[in-house]
């Protein structure tokens, strides 16, 4: 391998079971991979550990590798205090407890009429995406005119994609939209892809803490598209749509957050009871996933109807203030 | 006065004491919560809620005072399956289990209210 590389590991073993059994090295790469993993050298070398694996062909440090070094320490920064159990599990789930942090919004960040629009025209690029690969791989096209427009596709999905965009699409927007995609194996990583994991693994190493902050995010990105409405209305509108839209959207906006609260709550005590009811749980986390599937689907649910409620209790207000 | 406008203000109605309650609900989750926990004691269930609900915000204290509210609702069945002492639920002060289930349980039957209504006036 003249390329240095870097990979994500998978389960708990030793360091020296992994160079010598494992990786397979020969003598000369071995001494290589402990000057690159200093942290891991003799001991155990946790799952979401990331291993840097040199450059054979020189035993000097290549500014790839010191980068790679550097992102490596940094993932293993932030899972100081994480126990061996919970890497697993991080390792294992990390694409669920990714996509698990952006639908912590699920009730509130999905529920308005801009939002659905935008993961409406996401899911449309994608759609647009598979048809080519499809026509691709029946000998309609040929690789030239493929990869033109894939890259044309790509590029307007990187734009959706971008700052808040991914919440509420399940895709995450780090890294090229191939891995995003999962076009690609993601087992092994190089520089690029890395950098994404790094950053990631600081976040996700805060679950619990990342989490409660997407309910927050959530409410946020609810107020920021009912204010965007609002803005819309003002600037295109006359006037009395402008009035209007300053109602519905926060009647919406409040409904939609608020349903969504209780609901979740509620679903979260009818989903915890049901499963030590019928014995499925007996306490720890097996209570707190059944009221987290039960609390999400019913925020969902209850956000969807609270705005709705919401829009209807204001449109009646706007109604009898300003008798239309 | 026609039906529908009973109607409209009947939905009206049921959405503005719903989001009341959800007010009222959302306070006792940062205001009361840690008294109700103090008062259901060192039970299975309130331990772990703690610890999978601690240091997570809003979520976090949702999912613990949602925990409290099944121990007070459903107490014979956790009492069985030994995740609750009944003794704690008991002793608990009447003015904290009215902090926890009055808004909880009004705002419920307002949402099904709201929810039937608007089904009828065909607006979902």
């Amino acid at each position: 391998m003249s390329q240095p590389y870097a990979f994500v590991n998978d389960q708990a073993r030793h360091y020296i079971h992994l160079r010598d059994q494992h990786l397979a090295l020969s003598m000369n790469a071995r001494s290589k991979l402990d000057q690159l993993n200093p942290f891991l050298r003799n001991g155990m070398v946790r799952p979401a550990d990331v291993v840097v694996v040199g450059d054979g062909s020189t035993n000097m440090c290549t500014p790839e590798e010191t980068r790679l070094m550097e992102l490596a320490s940094q993932v293993r920064g932030a899972m100081i205090g994480m126990s061996t159990r919970e890497s697993s599990v991080m390792t294992h789930n990390f694409d669920l407890l990714q996509s698990f942090m952006s639908y912590g919004s699920i009730g509130i960040g999905a529920s308005t009429a801009a939002w659905s629009r935008h993961l409406k025209d996401l899911e449309e690029l994608l759609k647009q995406t598979e048809a080519l690969h499809q026509r691709w791989r029946a000998g309609a096209m040929t690789n030239d005119q493929f990869f033109a427009q894939r890259r044309a596709l790509f590029t307007r999905m990187e734009t959706s994609l971008k700052g808040i965009g991914r919440f509420g699409s399940g895709l995450n927007n780090q890294g090229k939209m191939k891995q995003i995609l999962g076009i690609s194996s993601k087992s092994y990583l190089h520089t690029g892809d890395i950098r994404g994991y790094a950053g990631k693994v600081r976040s996700l190493s805060k679950m619990a803490g990342a989490m409660s902050k997407g309910t927050y995010v959530g409410i946020a990105l609810d107020v920021g598209a009912g204010a965007l409405e609002i803005k819309e209305a003002c600037s295109t509108g006359r006037e009395e749509e402008c009035t209007r839209a300053k109602y519905v959207e926060t009647g919406k906006t409040a409904g939609g957050i608020f349903a969504s609260m209780y609901a979740g709550s509620a679903g979260a005590v009818a989903g915890q009871s049901i499963c030590v009811g019928l014995g499925v749980a007996s306490g720890g986390a097996a209570i707190v996933g059944c009221a987290l599937v039960a609390g999400a689907v019913t925020a969902w649910g209850g956000g969807k109807f609270g705005s709705i409620a919401g829009e209807n209790l204001t449109t009646l207000l706007h109604g009898t203030v300003h008798g239309r | 006065m026609d039906g529908n406008f009973i109607l409209e203000m009947s939905i009206a109605l049921g959405t503005f004491v719903f989001l009341i309650d959800v007010a009222v609900f959302v306070w006792v989750a940062f205001f009361k919560l840690e008294q109700i926990e103090d008062a259901l004691g060192n039970s299975k269930l309130n331990i772990d809620a703690k610890r999978f609900g601690s240091d997570s915000g809003l979520l976090g204290r949702q999912y613990r005072l949602s925990t409290a509210i099944s121990a007070l609702l459903f107490t014979n069945m956790y009492v069985r399956k030994g995740l609750v002492d009944l003794n704690d639920v008991k002793r608990m002060p009447t003015h904290l289990k009215r902090w926890v289930l009055i808004p909880f349980l009004t705002a419920g039957v307002s949402f099904l209210f709201v929810l039937v209504l608007m089904f009828v006036a065909g607006k979902i």
